[in-house]
């Protein structure tokens, strides 16, 4: 993606997948999701077998299809993980019902955090290949898998017509070697501004409170380090029912959902709020990027929000960058990876052992950025490429809207580098920003409160 | 140097941060923070202070922060509340003035002022808004291309559901206009071919499943709706249909013929027997896929296709009927819901074409629940007999 201007560190937009392009769109009306796991399972097969020559051994395995798998003879098969939980609303199951039940509010989310779905004895692992469907068994758990990884298994197929795992394969990480930064990346995530101004309050003048401060001269301890850019993570603005989830999914269908417009207003006092804060002196750019409700297409990967919607942002077209979800970009040699979420929160309610941190460290494992695409999330129906395919393993990755703030460096599998993932609580609920310093990756958590 | 500013300072009303003092003033920001402090020394109660504290905090008070996690926080108090706020860091960073101002903090605010109005860009245009509505323009044309190549592409093909299916597709925003549900009657020569095809494909109910989202007419005779459509149409918007030729109710193709030819196309449905009832309350498209396929053969065919259903055209003509009728509307919630309604309307050829207009597709009633019907709903198909 070409740049129009260029801060201090060097940067890059290499988001350039997560656009949609004419041939992404042309026949998309009468495309099927099947095509979207095919390609996913194309792009990641040879990933795969890389890793299992590396692991077992070349030529010390049976690489084969499911439909030719004989019983007891271990094999090697390559597929997508499907996770049959009970308890995750079912759209067939609700209308074949025809009782329109009201499912579990998703809105109703704690604070600290999500809902998940009840486990069952009847909850299982199944793999899904070119022609089969078979359950798995053995060396895998629920907490390992979620539906659409795409991942190799040995192991051999059983009388009951179950498939015993020895091994999982995972598909090749590759990441590029890190090189150094000076620098300060500030992260803010979840202004959710309703318009309102006793609603809004809080999170305008915190944010109000942190440009000024960045842009102080204070000095000794307190003293602000050089802002490069602040990147606005998703959702700019509230909507009351995202819609990207099965449970909306369902009630839309069952005509029982509800769902709160977000306002004109409060676009205009994101506008405002975020050109003010690029205006300032000490901050080089601001990058916009969309959450599931901000005015864009919901179905992931989010678009830009159009410059229409921020008319103040689209003036300071050299400060404001309006780009894309997830984002990807490179300072420096150092590549840094944002997303608002909504992939990490579905992907929490298959478990009720993971935390955020555990997701993203999965997503690494997994090499896909939302593999629930399109599960549990919306997904714009793609044939011939898979566009949330980790490629290359970014260095940080940043999840907004997640319940707890926490970080974690993950190991790569087969470098010495690891990759730092943070999960980012919302501004709108707790005012905290991060403060990412590039040198050393070091995170400070930053609140910004007024008490009056 | 206090005495320089004071003057400045007693004109000021609106709550003044130091960083906007200090733009004011071109003093650093130490030097401007003195002056301030000083002021407010001497001005005493009228003037209140804020003070921003920053410091670090456990997590013990923050339940989205993980345990032995801290957190820098910066927190702006009135100067009455300033040791007390400060007891509540675990380890105080600085502590500075931040703002003055003449009113309690709790009625004015340095922050958060309402920024939801768009004063400031009156006279503004955005430049680039121009060139993207010309692009725009292209690639809808491209859309309209492409949306109306679909159906083009596939006339040829054996099954009458898809180009149905793919009529529907473009039919289902002018569905909720009456004036274009009524156009669907429109005549499509091209069409009758399909219908020809069609007459003899097999069950329309399985079509009628597939394909469905038109609203339904029950009818005695298959062409009865057609008729009453047709005359409708006759009398509301003839050029309408021309129009709306891309619908595909293929009893809007043999309504224009019959238009072209003589008014009372009725005569001709009264072919229809009531032995086909049922097969005539599935959805108008199955019905009028076989009305699409008669539409291409001549109106002979169509009544070779009607005896098959064994009624005499004398029996066609009758006073009155009762007809169910399925009203198609748009909710409140923008949803499409249909309603089964059973109407009596008199088969005169005359009058039944006014009266027949109450079959036709109503203006949407917002509120009307949705009565599902045998196997309207898609989960009556999973159900077993």
């Amino acid at each position: 993606m070409e740049t129009a201007w260029s801060n201090i560190l060097d940067y890059k937009n290499i988001s350039d997948r997560y656009v949609l392009t004419e041939e992404d769109k042309k026949g998309a009306f009468a495309r099927q999701y099947f095509e979207v796991y095919e390609a996913r399972v194309n792009a990641l097969k040879p990933r795969i077998i890389e890793i299992a020559e590396r692991d077992i051994g070349k030529g010390k395995f049976k690489h084969i299809s499911l439909s030719d798998a004989k019983q007891d003879e271990e094999i090697f098969v390559i597929g997508v993980i499907v996770k049959r939980i009970a308890a995750r609303p079912s759209i067939l199951k609700s209308l074949l019902n025809e009782d329109k039940v009201a499912y579990d509010d998703y809105e109703g989310d704690e604070e600290d955090d999500v809902k998940r779905y009840a486990g069952s004895s009847e909850d299982r692992i199944e793999l899904e290949s070119e022609k089969q469907t078979v359950r798995l068994d053995g060396a895998i758990t629920m907490d390992e898998c979620a539906t659409g990884c795409c991942v190799g298994v040995l192991g051999k197929l059983g009388k009951e017509g179950v498939f015993h795992v020895n091994r999982l394969i995972w598909p090749s990480s590759k990441i590029s070697k890190k090189s150094s930064a000076e620098g300060t990346i500030v992260f803010v995530s979840g202004l959710e501004l309703t318009g309102d101004m006793e609603e809004d309050q809080l999170t305008i003048s915190g944010l109000e409170f942190m440009s000024e401060w960045m842009n102080s001269e204070a000095l000794g301890e307190n003293q602000c380090p050089p802002i490069d850019r602040v990147v606005v993570i998703g959702p700019i603005v509230e909507t009351k029912s995202n819609g990207c989830d099965v449970q909306s999914v369902v009630r839309t269908l069952t005509l029982s959902r509800t769902e709160k417009q977000s306002s004109a207003k409060a676009l205009i006092t994101v506008d405002k709020l975020i050109s003010s804060i690029a205006e300032k002196p000490l901050v080089n750019t601001v990058d916009v990027t969309p959450g599931v409700g901000d005015p864009c297409s919901s179905m992931w990967p989010l678009p830009p929000i159009h410059r229409v919607c921020l008319q103040r942002c689209a003036m300071s077209q050299k400060k404001v960058n309006l780009v894309t979800n997830p984002y990807e970009f490179e300072v420096n040699g150092l590549r840094v990876m944002t997303m608002s979420g909504e992939n990490v929160t579905e992907l929490l309610r298959t478990s009720h052992k993971w935390t955020g941190a555990d997701v993203l460290a999965n997503l690494v494992k997994w090499q896909h950025v939302a593999p629930n695409c399109p599960d549990t999330l919306d997904a714009f129906p793609m044939a011939e490429r898979d566009p949330l395919v980790m490629e290359t393993t970014p260095h940080i990755i940043v999840c907004g809207n997640q319940p707890q703030a926490e970080f974690r460096r993950v190991p790569i599998d087969g470098s010495d580098s690891t990759c730092l993932v943070v999960c980012l609580p919302k501004f709108s609920k707790t005012r905290v920003a991060c403060f990412l310093n590039l040198k050393d990756l070091s995170m400070k958590w930053q609140n910004f409160d007024h008490q009056y | 140097m206090v005495e320089k500013y004071t003057s400045v300072l007693d004109d000021v009303c609106d709550p003044l941060t130091v960083r906007k003092f200090t733009e004011m003033s071109s003093l650093s920001r130490n030097e401007a923070i003195s002056v301030l402090e000083k002021y407010i020394e001497t001005k005493g109660d009228p003037v209140w202070a804020l003070y921003e504290v920053t410091g670090t905090v456990d997590s013990s008070e923050y339940s989205f922060l993980p345990a032995g996690e801290k957190m820098i926080k910066h927190i702006v108090v009135p100067g009455s509340a300033l040791e007390e706020t400060k007891k509540t860091f675990s380890e105080v960073i600085s502590t500075c003035l931040h703002s003055v101002q003449r009113t309690n903090p709790n009625n004015t605010r340095v922050y958060g002022r309402s920024w939801a109005n768009n004063d400031d860009l009156k006279g503004k245009t955005l430049p680039s808004q121009e060139i993207r509505q010309r692009k725009s323009v292209s690639p809808a044309k491209d859309m309209k291309k492409e949306k109306s190549a679909e159906p083009e592409q596939k006339p040829s093909s054996s099954s009458a559901s898809k180009p149905v299916a793919e009529a529907k597709k473009s039919t289902i925003v002018p569905l909720k206009k009456q004036a274009n549900i009524s156009s669907m009657f429109a005549k499509k020569p091209e069409k009758k071919t399909e219908k020809a095809e069609k007459s003899v494909s097999p069950p329309p109910k399985e079509e009628e499943k597939k394909t469905r989202k038109r609203p339904k007419i029950e009818v005695d005779e298959p062409e009865e709706p057609e008729e009453e459509l047709e005359i409708g149409n006759k009398q509301d918007k003839i050029p309408v249909k021309k129009v709306h030729d891309s619908d595909e109710f293929p009893s809007s193709r043999e309504q224009s013929v019959e238009k072209e030819k003589s008014p009372p196309a009725k005569r001709q449905k009264k072919g229809v027997n009531d032995e086909n009832k049922k097969a005539k309350k599935r959805l108008i498209v199955p019905d009028s896929d076989d009305e699409e396929v008669q539409e291409p053969m001549d109106v002979e065919e169509k009544k070779v296709k009607i005896d098959e259903k064994p009624k005499k055209p004398e029996d066609r003509r009758r006073t009155t009927r009762i007809e169910k009728v399925v009203e198609t509307f748009v909710d409140e919630d923008g949803y499409l819901v249909s309603k089964e309604v059973q109407k009596t309307v008199e088969c005169s050829p005359q009058k039944s074409p006014v009266k027949s207009k109450a079959k036709f597709i109503s203006a949407p009633v917002p509120g009307a629940a949705k009565v599902p019907k045998k196997n309207s709903t898609i989960t009556s198909f999973f159900k077993k007999a």
